[in-house]
């Protein structure tokens, strides 16, 4: 009877794993379906229809590097270099060192009108948070939860066999956790706090106040990425550079 | 009484209704300063509620006129001991369209709950309009041409802007000028000189700007727009104003805009003569000259290649000569020298190549021939210089050299650096996984998934401190019923025997204790695998030392140390 019950349990559980895998499995085939067809339009040149393919699958909630970069690169067959550089971005933070995606985006920053500021602080950042720059944000918190698994391993083993390599094994990885931890940190409060935006139409007034009343301070052209600090009643307090801060509205920009 | 009462305030109330002045209704009026504007001009809208304040409902405005500012203000005054209060908003508004332009009615929510609305207003925009003011009547206008608006692709032409004011103006503020896919420079030098319209003398700044069309297709130039005030200057105010010399003046806001600018940017012809075409526009002309027509073997002679002209004079690339193997040809960075001008650019590039002949001979260069495309005719030219001979003679006091190229450099020519001759972006990926798959996990089951081999470490540490605890408990116990039964004479009697015995038992139990039933006594020794027949006899044994204490019968010294004995060896073997 109780074998009955737990045969009965196991049986519902393997249909209800094989029904998620299957329908996950029909949602990747859409995917794939929409994104070759998006790619088809491109090549035959009808970028808007290849814009929109591929717009609509990142709307679906599909999170890719691939994607992205095709998007991207549909928007600058468009002519909307702000798209442009907003989807480039969005597949950097996924696939840091492709080195198609790098070129695409420095041949589309190079089509900006603003000089883009360099900032001290964010030299910092790429210093103190390097791995992110090598590695996407799920290799770097892949790593980071292995390593974490590992220390506790043996830390966990030598409290029972006390061995001296135990330890120093134990304080390399220790060490290198210590070096991605902080990085898988700081990519999830990224992602969480959608710190940068870039200009997406051809001007952005840049204004002291939230209406638009207020004094325009100064303008930034489409494609130029800037840091977000705050929003409310639809305008946004950005920061272009240290000493160029202001409000635009919420819709000139896209967050990253 | 009461009765008289209530008339009476019933009277009263009347009173206060009919004869006391009853408190004015809120109005709400619209009112322009003038109702015929030229094209791009700004004028002013107030909105004046009597008696209250209120919300001015702006969104009718937004279809067809622009609101360049906004601004308010209340006057209270009291004449004759009647306050009257009387609040104004004044918008400044651009027209977005030329003709006859509506200004709707508003609708004005009064303080006083009240829904007011204006009467609509008939602006007239642009020079067509009925009562629209000629442009000699317009105190600041302005106006934007191109030189060419059908350029053709790599050609430049001439932007200009030209603002004509007849009035003072202050605060002029030019909004930074939008030229799409034109590559843009101003001219520099703004030009400044006066202008009669009609009669009228204008001051007129002019701004020139280069533009190159980089691609062909349609594009409209938008407008360029200034913001400035107008000064009017008043009288003065009073006798002492007027002792000093002082008026006063007044600033009235200004939004001017040009009109937009299309420009049709013409594709180049294909090119299907002889040679190469060399991406120029406009004008050029090539010449040659070497600065020796003789020269030793093994020495250099320069020859100096000058291309000259108008249009993308920047893009001239440098000219290939086309020499023999048995001259060496040296290269230098080219020199250059291009301005800026209302033709466009213009100016030269001179390249020099160091020709060092490897023996004696007459060297022929071919000429260096040049295919632009002149916007004047609309086709391609081809231009060139002639054939320039150089002599090589023997070298005086020296045998003859053979001089040979080294292996692998046939060109002879100096290396180069590889520059990008155009860009562009890379192709589309191939599929969603082709830069990898990025799962991720959220913040929340990051930090669980971090924190759960903490935790396990912790539980197996917990563990282990356990298990050593209960193993000393068992430890304690075992010592404490071995000291009862250590001296022989067993001086504590049958309830030592019995407390050693318990002991023991729960010595295996790994629990303290003082008492045990029977029943746990057995169960104890069951669950640690005790014999049942040996866990019986413990109960037993239990039994007899409780029976030797309480029945109270008589017992020998012999039997009582035979069962002590019994006890003992019990504990002795429970322990183990």
């Amino acid at each position: 009877m109780r074998a009955r019950r737990l045969l009965s349990i196991i049986l519902s559980l393997a249909c209800v794993i094989a029904l998620a895998l299957a329908s996950r499995a029909h949602a990747d085939g859409l995917h794939d379906k929409v994104f070759a067809e998006a790619s088809e339009a491109y090549d035959k040149g009808d970028f808007e229809a290849a814009a929109k393919g591929f717009s609509d699958l990142a709307g679906s909630g599909v999170k890719s590097a691939a994607l992205f970069y095709n998007l991207g690169n549909a928007e600058m067959r468009s002519g909307r270099l702000g798209h442009a550089i907003l989807w480039y971005e969005r597949a950097r933070r996924l696939a840091p060192t492709d080195p198609d995606l790098l070129f695409n985006l420095q041949y589309a920053r190079g089509l900006a009108k603003d000089e883009s500021p360099t900032s001290d602080a964010e030299a910092l950042l790429r210093v103190i948070f390097f791995p992110k720059w090598l590695l996407g944000p799920s290799a770097v918190q892949a790593a980071t939860l292995m390593l974490n698994a590992v220390f506790w391993l043996a830390i966990g083993l030598n409290v029972f066999v006390r061995r001296r390599a135990l330890r120093t094994f134990a304080a390399v990885v220790l060490f290198l956790l210590l070096v991605l931890a902080p990085t898988a940190v700081y990519e999830l409060y990224e992602a969480s706090a959608g710190s940068r935006a870039v200009v997406l139409g051809s001007t952005a007034e840049v204004r002291s106040g939230l209406s638009e009343d207020s004094t325009v301070l100064f303008t930034l052209h489409e494609g130029s990425v800037v840091r977000v600090n705050e929003a409310r009643d639809g305008y946004m307090r950005i920061e272009f550079t240290r000493d160029k801060i202001g409000w635009i509205r919420k819709g000139s920009a896209g967050l990253i | 009484m009461i009765r008289r009462a209530v008339i009476a305030l019933a009277l009263g109330l009347m009173a206060v209704l009919f004869v006391c002045p009853r408190a004015e209704a809120s109005r709400a009026v619209a009112t322009v300063d003038r109702t015929g504007i030229g094209q791009g001009e700004s004028f002013n809208l107030t909105v004046t509620i009597s008696e209250g304040s209120g919300d001015v409902d702006e969104s009718p405005l937004e279809k067809d006129f622009r609101i360049v500012s906004r601004s308010s203000g209340t006057n209270v005054s009291i004449i004759n001991s009647k306050m009257t209060r009387e609040t104004r908003y004044t918008y400044v508004l651009i027209p977005l369209k030329e003709g006859e332009v509506v200004l709707p009615a508003l609708t004005v929510r009064a303080s006083d709950g009240d829904v007011l609305l204006t009467k609509p207003i008939v602006i007239n925009v642009g020079a067509g309009g009925g009562n629209a003011r000629a442009a000699s009547s317009r105190d600041v206008f302005m106006e934007a041409s191109a030189s060419n608006k059908s350029p053709y692709a790599g050609e430049s032409a001439i932007y200009t802007l030209r603002i004509y004011r007849a009035v003072e103006i202050a605060n002029a503020a030019l909004r930074p000028l939008e030229f799409g896919p034109f590559h843009a420079e101003q001219l520099k030098d703004d030009k400044s000189y006066t202008k009669v319209i009609d009669g009228r003398q204008y001051a007129v700044i002019e701004m020139n700007f280069l533009l190159t069309a980089t691609a062909p297709g349609r594009y409209v130039i938008p407008p360029a727009e200034i913001t400035c005030d107008v000064v009017i200057r008043r009288g003065p105010r009073s006798a002492f104003d007027g002792f000093f010399g002082m008026g006063t003046q007044d600033l009235r806001p200004m939004l001017l805009r040009s009109a937009e600018t299309a420009m049709d940017v013409k594709p180049l012809p294909p090119y299907t003569g002889k040679g190469r075409f060399s991406g120029l526009v406009g004008k050029f002309g090539v010449s040659a000259a070497l600065d020796r027509q003789e020269v030793p073997a093994g020495e250099s002679a320069t020859l100096a290649i000058t291309v000259r002209g108008t249009g993308n004079v920047m893009d001239v690339a440098l000219p290939e000569l086309g020499l023999p193997d048995t001259v060496k040809v040296y290269t230098d960075s080219p020199e250059e020298s291009i301005a800026m001008s209302e033709e466009g650019y213009r100016g030269h590039k001179l390249f020099k190549y160091a020709l060092v002949p490897l023996g004696p001979g007459r060297i022929e260069i071919p000429p260096v021939e040049i295919v632009y495309f002149d916007t004047g005719s609309g086709k391609h030219v081809s231009t060139s210089t002639g054939v320039i001979t150089l002599s090589a003679t023997k070298s005086e006091g020296k045998e003859e050299q053979v001089v040979s190229l080294p292996e692998g450099n046939s060109s002879g020519g100096a290396k180069r650096a590889v520059e990008f001759q155009h860009k562009d972006i890379l192709p589309l990926k191939g599929s969603v996984e082709a830069m990898g798959v990025h799962g991720g996990f959220s913040a929340l089951a990051f930090s669980l998934l971090m924190i759960a081999p903490a935790i396990v470490f912790c539980g197996c540490l917990m563990a282990k401190r356990l298990a050593r605890r209960s193993v000393g408990i068992a430890r304690q116990m075992a010592d404490k019923a071995l000291s009862l039964i250590k001296d022989p004479a067993m001086p504590g009697g049958f309830a030592d025997c019995h407390r050693a015995l318990v002991f023991a038992v729960l010595s295996r139990a790994g629990r303290t204790g003082e008492v045990l039933t029977y029943d746990e006594a057995r169960e104890i020794l069951l669950a640690r695998g005790f014999d049942p027949a040996r866990a019986e006899e413990v109960v037993a044994l239990m039994r007899a030392l409780d029976a030797a204490r309480y029945s109270g019968a008589a017992m020998a010294d012999q039997e009582k140390s035979a069962l002590c004995g019994r006890a003992a060896a019990m504990v002795r073997e429970v322990i183990g």
